[in-house]
């Protein structure tokens, strides 16, 4: 499913449950979806990167199964964000919901 | 080229390995954010073809299916280019620090002479006075330039930007009244319009870059760690 311009706010709810590296965000995406939100592995770090321009998610560098991964972190700055964008996102849904459900 | 048909551009094929995919969705970005990316993508291989391998795939199919999901190279390397500082910016940077300078001699020819507005110095007197105020010049450049934050040169960049367009204007526009000094004002007039010309330029140029050099300071450091900055 086509999820364009979601993705950031999606990252965002997924750091909300922890610190967390770019594959681990990715599967965790496709799983809460189960499936239904897929997109390329690969448009998902400039997402990232551009979140951490805008001081949403912090970075640093720790070291897992011996690997180095980046792991990204939810700054204050990005949970009010994502609390807002949350609300936007209740309201929208809930307005489409209502009119298409007038429809039917 | 042959007989003025145009030269077939190679067929570029999908990456088949992932130093093939990374080269081409880091094409152009500085080494700093290539350095950056290529860790983190290596990384997100490694983490997919091993999460693969554990459900029972072949190397080469695990390989295979963890760079397609990966996606297109080139979409990547389009959403790259507007996260992170390119090799273009970086000769954006240095094209207007080689115009600084530039504007630089030909401040220095106009104030040098507007010391003798009435008399027109003898060649060598004109040398010496141009040379003085070049040395001035260049140590005043390179201490903005020495600065080790961005913001900080930038700023003195702009202090002394104003600087010198204050006493210009002063010379050049309030003090010669004389006729033969026509030149001069011409000078001194057209140097208000470079220096405007170029504030409105290096504005621009401010504002484009901003975003990517303060994202993880790839102005200051490289591959820095946004959450210790």
């Amino acid at each position: 499913m086509n999820f364009k311009g979601s993705l950031p706010a999606l990252i965002l709810q997924t750091l909300s449950r922890g610190p967390s590296h770019g594959y681990r965000i990715a599967a965790e995406i496709k799983k809460s979806s189960q499936g239904v939100l897929d997109f390329k592995e690969g448009t998902l770090y400039p997402a990232l990167h551009g979140l951490e321009a805008k001081k949403l998610i912090s970075s640093s560098v720790g070291k897992e199964n011996g690997r180095q991964l980046r792991y990204y972190k939810l700054t204050e700055k990005g949970r009010k964000v994502l609390a807002r964008e949350r609300r936007e996102w209740v309201q929208f849904s809930g307005a489409i919901t209502g009119i298409l459900q007038e429809a039917i | 080229m042959i007989l003025g048909k145009p030269e077939l551009r190679p067929f570029r094929s999908k990456p088949q390995k992932l130093s093939e995919w990374l080269e081409t969705a880091t094409r152009g970005l500085v080494p700093s954010a290539q350095a950056r990316i290529h860790a983190e993508i290596e990384a997100h291989f490694a983490e997919a073809v091993s999460v693969r391998l554990q459900k029972g795939a072949r190397l080469a199919e695990a390989q295979a299916a963890a760079l397609a999901d990966l996606g297109d190279a080139a979409d990547a390397a389009r959403r790259f280019r507007r996260e992170h500082l390119t090799i273009g910016d970086g000769k954006q940077v240095a094209g207007q620090a080689d115009m600084q300078i530039s504007m630089g001699l030909i401040w220095i020819v106009c104030f040098a002479y507007s010391f003798f507005p009435k008399y027109y110095p003898s060649p060598s007197v004109g040398l010496l006075l141009i040379l003085e105020i070049f040395s001035l010049y260049l140590a005043v450049f390179l201490l903005v330039w020495r600065q080790p934050r961005v913001v900080t040169r930038r700023l003195l960049a702009l202090l002394v930007s104003l600087a010198w367009l204050n006493v210009g204007s002063y010379l050049f526009l309030n003090e010669l009244n004389h006729t033969s000094d026509r030149f001069l004002r011409v000078m001194g007039w057209g140097q208000v319009v470079i220096w405007v010309l170029w504030a409105i330029q290096l504005t621009y140029l401010g504002f484009n870059l901003r975003r990517k050099l303060s994202r993880t300071g790839e102005g200051d450091r490289p591959c820095g760690d946004s959450a210790a900055a």
